[in-house]
């Protein structure tokens, strides 16, 4: 095969890979037969992958922005790196969500029964990988490029800097990937142990990178600057050193070198060794990357010897708690939603450390922590909306409704956010504070969040029905989330503002969560008969 | 059990049923034959609660799917044409969330287990489903659906992956199920199966039942005393001279050699 055939034999890999999860969903309410929803899927994906590259482009240029307009203080070198890492964080989170479909096997199950040579198989695969990923590391390339271009004024220092960039990129895609087939092939190998187990904690912390840049590192800027600023003006602390050779950093430091700002010679010869080690570590990873890929492709399937006979035992819960613990299992096996577990983590670092930095807390304060961190329950229902997408649930002929479902659902996302009423009201309680009622926003939080959770599961099963795809649920679901888990804080500020009474404005806060709270209970089970369902009643089973 | 009249299924353009009725009763083993993209599967996702006709009368176990989801899946068992698992739970995980889910009590295990060891699952308990072969995993969908003991079975191309032996075991099922007074319904491309298993036999075609009865009534039908259920299947299905045809041809095209 030449360049070309095999460029075009990717196309049709990669439309199968966009098309499957599709047919797999098992949404039957539209026509998924016809060659017109092959298009649509293709259509859909194009749109997906523009809406991401717009936030990757939006996060590249944002420290940018900050350095341009003064907003915080910051010097070209952290501005570099923040963007870099930024980008870094993003490729993550999006290979982290595309690629399980890449790597599951039977992606490439067509192509492996073609009499093709390995070699031209990976470049089929290298090749599909890269219409999977071209908007968002173009779009993450041109800006970044472009801003630092646009402030060095130096070719040199822009060249090296977009070489930094190529390094960082491929870097986040050669890692996600790894990790993501360790996940998968854990999981078709059957095992659910063993020593590959042993890099799952690594993947998740991967991904709390992908979350903490996509979610936090925008407000948390001011708080993470400052310190890097320093190390890297002192190269010879340790921190300052280590942090020189890692790459975001040492591309920083060259930059600003280019810019014509006096950087110390100490710290250049490590930012410029650190590009070298970076590129070292590209290239292993590149190859690393595409080892990965023709083991997808061509699959050496390695199950693990099986276990003795053992007898079949097992428990039995109540159908709820039954469903909480499928989900749990399921998504902490799945690479896209695995790092859920690893959230609480995360999660506290981004509500509690703008707490502590204060002396006194005000009440603003409070509720934008906790909006923060409503944030990331959002974001958790997304994705175990999303893994359900795959279909089982649609179509499996088990008698759950559709409540329970939601409300499965929405137990884990408001789960993975008691870590911030509790971390909250911890810090609230040895600080003082402007307004005592700011004790109550934690608890009253969590049932806002447990409400807008209701909301956007609700939302985005809606859109699934309909066949919509992952930007649209995306930017639907979570934008419906949002608006409700605003929506308490902004009533407090409405009624603050006109009345200056702190008590008014709680009590304008607690209602409008109430009022949220059953209107969720309303979209759970229109006819209230939510406690029949979730209750272990009586059991309904018929005997013939 | 079921009481279907003029089921009619649209996806899009395609019509997949065209006015398709059935009528089983309680120790009924229904089978229904017919060609590719007959409606088979699509019948028994509109019996099980998993799809709704776009139009016509259907009453399954006593209830309206349309209206009735739940109370239909709590009274059926159904196994679809390609298993419809989590493949990341292992067997053990998923027997466990189908029996709580289906709020079983805790003689759901013995019975599961006596199943489970009838098709030889031993060693698969704790290995992810994803990782299991085909056949294994048709028995665990198997399992999933009969745990509940449920009035009403819908068995999609059930032998499906299945090896003699566990082939063996599920007709076991099947007709203790019907003997008990339960009602089966099971689509098959293996006529023998069906000849000898069935109570009744329905041939599906372009969306409609064109030809339903015991196997002697159906033999009447076509007018032939001696002709197998294959030949009756294609006369009703209008294939039989198209298939002599191809036959024809391919013999040609075999005897000029390669
Ligand atoms: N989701 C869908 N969208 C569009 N068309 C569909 C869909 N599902 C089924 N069809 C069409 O409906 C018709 C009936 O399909 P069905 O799966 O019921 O056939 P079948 O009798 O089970 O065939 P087989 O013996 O191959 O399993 C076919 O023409 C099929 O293409
Ligand atoms: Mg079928």
């Amino acid at each position: 095969m030449d360049l070309e055939e095999e460029w075009r034999a990717s196309a049709v890999a990669y439309a199968e890979l966009v098309y499957r999860p599709i047919i797999r969903s098992g949404y039957t309410s539209r026509d998924i037969g016809s060659i017109k929803a092959v298009r649509r899927a293709l259509t859909g994906a194009s749109v997906n992958k523009a809406i991401f590259a717009l936030f990757t482009m939006a996060g590249a240029l944002f420290p940018f922005v900050i350095y341009a307009t003064g907003l915080e203080r910051l010097s070209l070198t952290v501005t570099v790196s923040l963007s870099i890492l930024l980008v870094f964080g993003y490729v993550v989170l999006y290979c982290v969500q595309v690629l399980p479909s890449f790597v599951s096997s039977g992606s490439f199950a067509p192509l492996s029964t073609m009499p093709l040579s390995s070699l031209e198989v990976s470049r089929v695969a290298g090749l599909t990988l890269w219409r999977t990923l071209d908007y968002i590391l173009l779009a993450s390339l041109i800006s970044q490029i472009g801003a630092v271009a646009f402030f060095t004024n130096s070719p040199a220092g822009t060249l090296l800097v977009a070489f930094a960039s190529v390094l960082s990129t491929l870097l986040a895609v050669g890692l996600s990937f790894w990790l993501t087939s360790v996940f998968q092939r854990r999981l078709e190998g059957g095992s659910l142990t063993g020593i590959r187990a042993f890099f799952r904690p690594l993947y998740f912390v991967l991904w709390g990178l992908g979350v903490m840049s996509a979610v936090f590192l925008f407000s948390l800027i001011s708080y993470v600057a400052p310190p890097l600023q320093a190390a890297l003006t002192d190269p010879a602390s340790p921190a300052g050193f280590v942090l020189s050779l890692i790459l975001p950093f040492s591309a920083g430091i060259v930059s600003t070198h280019f810019q014509g700002e006096p950087v110390s010679r100490l710290s250049l010869t490590l930012g410029l060794a650190g590009l070298v080690v970076a590129g070292l570590a590209t290239a292993a990873a590149t190859r690393v990357t595409l080892g990965v890929v023709t083991g997808v492709v061509l699959p050496t399937r390695e199950l693990s010897s099986h276990a003795a006979k053992t007898g079949l035992k097992f428990r039995i819960h109540g159908p709820l708690f039954a469903y909480v613990l499928k989900d749990l299992r399921v998504s902490s096996r799945n690479p896209a939603t695995g790092f859920l577990f690893a959230l609480p983590f995360f999660e506290i670092i981004a509500v509690v450390v703008p707490l502590t930095a204060a002396s006194v807390v005000k009440m603003s304060v409070v509720l934008v922590g906790a909006q923060v961190g409503g944030g990331f329950a959002l974001f958790v229902a997304f994705l175990l909306v999303t893994v359900e997408d795959l279909g089982v649930e649609r179509r499996t002929a088990l008698p759950f409704s559709d409540s329970v479902r939601t409300l499965s659902k929405v137990v884990v996302s408001a789960a993975a956010f008691l870590p911030v009423p509790v971390a909250l009201s911890l810090v609230l309680a040895g600080k003082p504070t402007t307004f005592w009622g700011s004790e109550a926003v934690p608890a009253l939080a969590a049932v806002s969040v447990f409400a807008a959770c209701v909301f956007e599961v609700s939302v985005l099963k809606a859109l699934a029905e309909n066949g919509r795809g992952m930007a649209m649920k995306f930017a639907a679901g979570i934008g419906t989330g949002e608006l409700l888990l605003i929506l308490p804080a902004f009533v407090y500020a409405i009624v603050f503002v006109m009345s200056r009474d702190h008590v008014a404005a709680l009590t304008a806060l607690s209602v409008s969560t109430a009022l949220e709270l059953a209107a969720a209970c309303f979209v759970l089970e229109p006819k209230g008969a939510i406690r029949r369902r979730v209750g272990s009643g009586p059991s309904e089973r018929v005997v013939p | 059990m079921i009481d279907a009249v003029g089921l009619v299924k649209d996806y899009g353009d395609v019509r997949a049923l065209a006015g398709l009725d059935l009528r089983v009763a309680p120790g009924e083993i229904y089978g229904l034959l017919g060609p590719n993209g007959a409606g088979k599967t699509t019948t028994l996702r509109i019996l099980a609660a998993l799809d709704r006709p776009t139009s016509g009368r259907l009453m399954v176990a006593g209830f309206d799917p349309s209206d009735d989801a739940i109370e239909v899946k709590k009274r059926v068992g159904y196994v679809a044409e390609t298993a419809i698992l989590y493949e990341s739970l292992t067997p053990r995980e998923y027997f466990e969330f189908v029996a709580s889910t289906r709020r079983l009590d805790r003689g759901v295990v013995k019975r599961a287990s006596t199943l489970a060891d009838a098709f030889d699952l031993g060693s698969h308990y704790d290995v992810p489903i994803g990782a299991l072969s085909l056949g294994t995993k048709q028995k665990i969908a198997i399992i999933a659906a009969v745990m509940h003991s449920p009035p009403l079975l819908l068995l999609d191309e059930p032998l499906n992956g299945l090896d003699a032996k566990s082939g063996r075991i599920l007709k076991e099922v099947v007709s203790l199920h019907a003997r008990g007074g339960g009602g089966v319904v099971f689509s098959s491309h293996i006529m023998e199966v069906a000849e000898a298993m069935c109570t009744r036999i329905g041939i599906v075609n372009e969306g409609r039942v064109v030809a339903e009865g015991t196997m002697e009534e159906l033999r009447a039908l076509s007018g032939r005393r001696d002709s197998s259920l294959e030949e009756l299947f294609l006369k009703l299905t209008e294939e039989e001279g198209f298939v002599a045809e191809t036959i024809g041809r391919l013999r040609e095209d075999a005897s000029r050699g390669p």
